[in-house]
């Protein structure tokens, strides 16, 4: 659907002739996102009818006072990783794309908070904290996710979250365009203040912001952000260099920074690794922290490259590990990083994990503990390489992918992984390794908010099985019959959660205290036109659409009104 | 024949009348006048609580929660409107679980401080403690009003150690936050390892966020989830004197970024000797011979390895003292760390600190980074000057939050409440100083009625939001009306 002639000047008035594209060409450009597939049926999700680039908030404001006026819908976009920041109820839409926003404002290094403009990546903002000392944390979607995006926006885990935190437990200030075009600075950004806090007065309005997840789009433009920043124990500036074997375009360290220190443990049992995993966590001594990752690989220079590496690393890898054959899996090997800035320091924090390793039996196995494994490890885990689209063109992330403790992770998640296996039995799935039993969660805080459950599943979008059996496997995680309906809601507003697909809020909200009915009425609040999109927040009402008993049937293509 | 109804819910025996009771509710120790209540209900259940904010909303009623026994101080619980119900949580003493392993209690709003810690303890646990506070303070109480905990650390945010929560909404709804939500019972969430830990969401909303710092004004909180600290095993604490507030601020910069030790704030010497002595006359001698400013700072010992984790804590510490010219000691003139440290483990022994000076106290707060913190001691001291308070007599708390990126500011000024000079100068001062706060910057992140005008009126959007948000939570204005911005 196009825009009509007077929509399109009233919005070209707000940024210039300049910054403003209805050209299918370049509108293309912006609906090529991994996922579209699987929830869309095709490559592209629905097009924008223009994408506009605005400078200032001022511009996004009075660009969203048009759309109220002619009823656009609009969404933001940064870094565009995924279908969430991507998705448009219906082609009347517009996208800001944000790069021209992309100034580094602040980074205040007493007070440890940096203010930045959406377009700022995260390994950006990494590489300038860095040179005063501190760090900024990571989702797990590659160097190039945006720190508001990451922050304010989106759904998204990390292996840092063990010393970072996340889910906007870091935001100490926000600018944010609103639906109706009103621009609010929350906390003392109102007052007049440097962005130290996001709080008030009163109760704070970082609950409507964000939750486990963003509003993906749905309740307006965050156009500048305060994080809280974090210790950056190594240097100020780091190379990454092609290694030997190594492709020429994932530049790698050549060791692990001094600062820093890398172990790999690996236990013998799934028990004896969540166990020591715990207790690792709950030490306090860990800047990083992952469960079953493989981040010690080299890296591929193509995706098919990549594919061969991980169909080696399934038949081969627990070989290489422990050549006597003592049946090691890699499920059970753990990554920690350590960060010191003191030889005291460091020395209590690598005893302290030598001796919980040792409690539970762990192994330091030389190949995966060898200075460029562990390199690749800390680069893969402090950073993200954001690797797992490459073998088979797409994946399932965290199916269920709830919050909470350990041990209830580890049940979510072997159930979780019987039903998964049965498709990787029929070859609808990447299979790694032989078939070991595997959990892996991501530790917040040390675990005192507990840890994220992950799992993902990586299929093959363009073989018709492959989705098909995609699309089986998350519906029987998604229907709240099931025997999930006790763990949480699946995906809770991240993840597979494009609302007029798979209905998550209207199938499970009844179910969850009827959260999605206060979220319906805040939606309604902010937005009473009803112009940001909500496809991946929530919708004015839910649709009508086929059911089997109350539970409302994924809806999986695309349409015009989906 | 309102209180009909409510002996309905609650039994006669537990909704008072007495004149007496009624008066105590009227006013606090602040400044501030406010209305008679028509009565007090005491509920014993979240069960009770949702049929009282049923009946409150269907008899346009007033309710002002209160879970924190007397004396009050800030306002916030003398109804702000006549014909309110005061609803006194007090009866709701659960400590209803307690999960070491993940270091998670579940307490209900009637629980203080006194009675949870040696419950904790019992599981190798501690509470994140404010500064000495008041022996009745209700933890949840303390909590909501993001009262700063003593180990900034381990404050990740600012809504810590508040994780999941059960709310009654103005609306009637009961309602659980973060990972609590779902089908199950908490019990039933239990047996399959949820343990009501995940502060986020639901979904896109943080609800916690919505009764963080509300006052009363959002929903009753029946029960909550609270984040513990490992109880140390051994502890080396110290005490860092300084003559003037800048060198010692940039002390815990230095920790902090770090993360380094467990508990750690600045006071004045007016402060500290309130602290350590009970009688008026021990403090005036005390006040004598401490230096003007001490950081405290303790390193825990806990985990696998205890004594070297204090050990490697305490080493740096000392080396970053060092390097900012200061001398840790275990003991200065007029105080020691040994003295302070089982100070700070539980609620103020009574009579509470604040109140052993001059037996009145108006406190001031308000959110800064730590390095404009002297600014604003010179502003206030100034203003003292200006206003016939000698600035000596004023009480200084530094708490650093949110692992340093923010600070808590805090000035008590103690007057005698019978001397009307002294409480008009305090008075006096107390107004001038919450406005030169603001002008230089300060936030008033916690509005309380002495100064909630002053801090909303660089606030408008946000409280635009909030009314709309209010509309929608409690949509008949009956939780705590005159709070905030309502």
């Amino acid at each position: 659907m196009k825009l009509s002639n007077e929509e399109y000047k009233a919005l070209e008035a707000t940024v210039g002739p300049e910054y403003i594209s209805q050209e299918p060409v370049i509108m293309d450009t912006y609906n090529q996102v991994w996922g579209n597939k699987f929830f869309f049926d095709e490559k592209h999700s629905v097009r924008p009818a223009a994408v506009l680039l605005p400078a200032r908030p001022k511009e996004i404001s009075e660009a969203v006072r048009v759309c109220n006026r002619y009823r656009i819908l609009f969404k933001a976009f940064s870094s565009g990783f995924e279908y969430l920041s991507l998705s448009l109820m219906n082609s009347k839409s517009i996208l800001f794309d944000l790069r021209r926003m992309n100034r580094i404002v602040e980074i205040d290094e007493k007070n440890m908070r940096a203010v930045v403009e959406p377009y700022v990546s995260v390994y950006r903002l990494q590489m300038e904290a860095a040179k005063k000392g501190l760090f900024t944390g990571r989702i797990g979607v590659g160097y190039s996710a945006g720190v508001i995006a990451a922050e304010c926006c989106h759904h998204g885990c990390q292996h840092t979250m063990v010393f970072t935190s996340g889910y906007g437990r870091n935001v100490l200030g926000v600018e944010w365009v609103l639906p109706t075009g009103e621009i609010l600075n929350v906390g003392t950004g109102e007052a007049g203040s440097d962005l130290f806090s996001a709080d008030g007065p009163g109760f704070s309005l970082r609950g409507v912001l964000r939750g486990r997840t963003g509003a993906n789009g749905g309740h307006g433009v965050i156009t500048k952000a305060s994080v809280k920043l974090y210790p950056w124990y190594g240097p100020k500036q780091w190379d990454h260099k092609k290694q030997p074997g190594e492709a020429l375009s994932k530049g790698q360290l050549e060791s692990v920074p001094d600062g820093y220190k890398v172990f790999v443990p690996t236990f013998q049992n799934l028990d004896d690794t969540l166990s020591a995993s715990e207790d690792l966590c709950r030490a306090e001594i860990l800047c990083a922290f992952g469960i079953a990752i493989v981040g010690t690989n080299p890296y591929s220079e193509g995706n098919d490259e990549d594919w061969a590496m991980m169909q080696k690393t399934a038949e081969t890898r627990a070989r290489d590990i422990d050549p006597a054959g003592g049946g090691v899996s890699i499920a059970n090997s753990v990554v920690c990083v350590i960060g010191y800035q003191s030889p005291g320091e460091m020395e209590y924090k690598e005893k302290c994990l030598r001796k919980i390793a040792e409690q539970w039996g762990g192994t330091f196995y030389d190949n995966l503990n060898e200075p460029r494994a562990l390199a690749r490890a800390f680069a893969d885990i402090m950073w993200s390489s954001g690797v797992n689209l490459r073998a088979t063109g797409d994946f399932l992330p965290s199916s269920s992918s709830p919050d909470g403790s350990p041990e209830m992770l580890k049940r979510l998640a072997l159930q979780e992984a019987e039903i998964k296996r049965r498709y990787e039995q029929a070859g609808a799935f990447l299979t790694l390794g032989s078939g070991a039993r595997m959990v892996s969660w991501r530790p917040e805080e040390h675990l005192s908010i507990g840890a994220q459950g992950i799992s993902t599943a990586q299929y093959d979008p363009y073989d018709p099985a492959s989705l098909q059996a995609a699309r089986k496997f998350i519906n029987e995680i998604f229907d709240p019959r099931g025997q999930f309906n006790r763990y949480g809601v699946p995906s809770r507003g991240g993840c597979l959660q494009i609302e007029p697909v798979t209905h998550v809020h209207q199938n499970w909200g009844p179910r969850y205290d009827n959260y999605d009915m206060w979220l319906r009425k805040i939606k309604k609040m902010l937005d009473p036109n009803t112009v940001a999109d909500w496809t991946a927040y929530i919708p004015p009402e839910y649709p009508d659409s086929p059911k089997d008993g109350d539970y409302v049937l994924p809806s999986y293509g695309k349409a015009e009104q989906l | 024949m309102a209180e009909k109804g409510l002996a309905g819910i609650v039994g006669g025996g537990n909704v008072l009348l007495e004149t007496g009771v009624l008066d105590g509710y009227s006013r606090d120790a602040s400044f501030l006048s406010g209305a008679r209540p028509r009565c007090v209900v005491r509920p014993g259940n979240a069960t009770e609580v949702q049929a009282i904010v049923k009946w409150a909303g269907e008899a346009q009623t007033p309710l002002v929660p209160v879970s924190s026994g007397p004396p009050h101080a800030r306002g916030d619980t003398v109804p702000g409107v006549d014909g309110a119900v005061i609803i006194d949580l007090s009866r709701m003493k659960k400590i209803i679980r307690i999960d070491p392993c993940n270091k998670v209690a579940m307490v209900e709003p009637g629980v203080t401080f006194a009675e949870l810690q040696p419950a904790l303890a019992k599981e190798g646990l501690c509470a994140y403690m404010p500064l000495a506070p008041r022996a009745g303070k209700s933890v949840i109480g303390s909590v909501l009003e993001r009262e700063p905990v003593t180990m900034p650390s381990h404050h990740w945010d600012s809504t810590d150690p508040l994780l999941c929560a059960e709310v009654v909404y103005g609306t009637g709804d009961r309602f659980r936050t973060g990972e609590a939500s779902g089908p199950d019972t908490v019990e039933e969430q239990w047996e399959m390892g949820r343990v009501q830990l995940n502060p986020f969401g639901h979904s896109h909303i943080d609800f916690q966020r919505f009764l963080s710092g509300a006052q009363g004004t959002m929903g009753i909180v029946t029960w909550a989830t609270l984040k513990c600290c490992y109880l140390s095993r051994l502890t080396r604490a110290w005490l860092v004197p300084s003559e003037g507030l800048g060198s010692l601020i940039d002390l815990a910069y230095r920790l902090l970024r770090f993360r380094l030790g467990g508990k750690l704030f600045i006071l004045n010497a007016t402060n500290l000797a309130c602290l350590l002595d009970i009688d008026a006359a021990d403090i005036k001698r005390r006040l004598a011979v401490l230096p003007p400013w001490v950081l405290f700072a303790s390193f825990e010992g806990y985990g696998t390895l205890p004594v070297e984790k204090a050990a490697y804590e305490e080493a740096d510490f000392l080396r970053m003292a060092n390097e900012v010219g200061l001398s840790p000691q275990i003991a200065i003139p007029g105080a020691s760390a040994e003295e302070l440290l089982p100070l700070l483990s539980g609620p103020s022994p009574e009579p509470y600190w604040k109140s052993r000076a001059r037996g009145g106290f108006q406190d001031i707060f308000f959110l800064s980074t730590s390095d404009r913190v002297p600014e604003f001691c010179t502003i206030i001291s100034n203003l003292a000057e200006r206003n016939r308070y000698a600035p000596e007599d004023i009480g200084v708390y530094l708490q650093p939050i949110v692992q340093g990126t923010a600070c808590h500011c805090e000035f008590t000024l103690y007057y005698h409440p019978d001397k009307a000079l002294e409480s008009d100068a305090t008075r006096l001062l107390m107004d001038a100083a919450c406005e030169q706060i603001l002008a230089s910057g300060g936030f008033f992140s916690r509005p309380y009625p002495a100064w909630k005008k002053i801090a909303y009126r660089r606030a408008a959007s946000t409280a635009a939001i909030q009314k709309k948000l209010k509309q929608i939570f409690d949509p008949e204005g009956i939780l705590n009306p005159g709070k905030l911005c309502f």
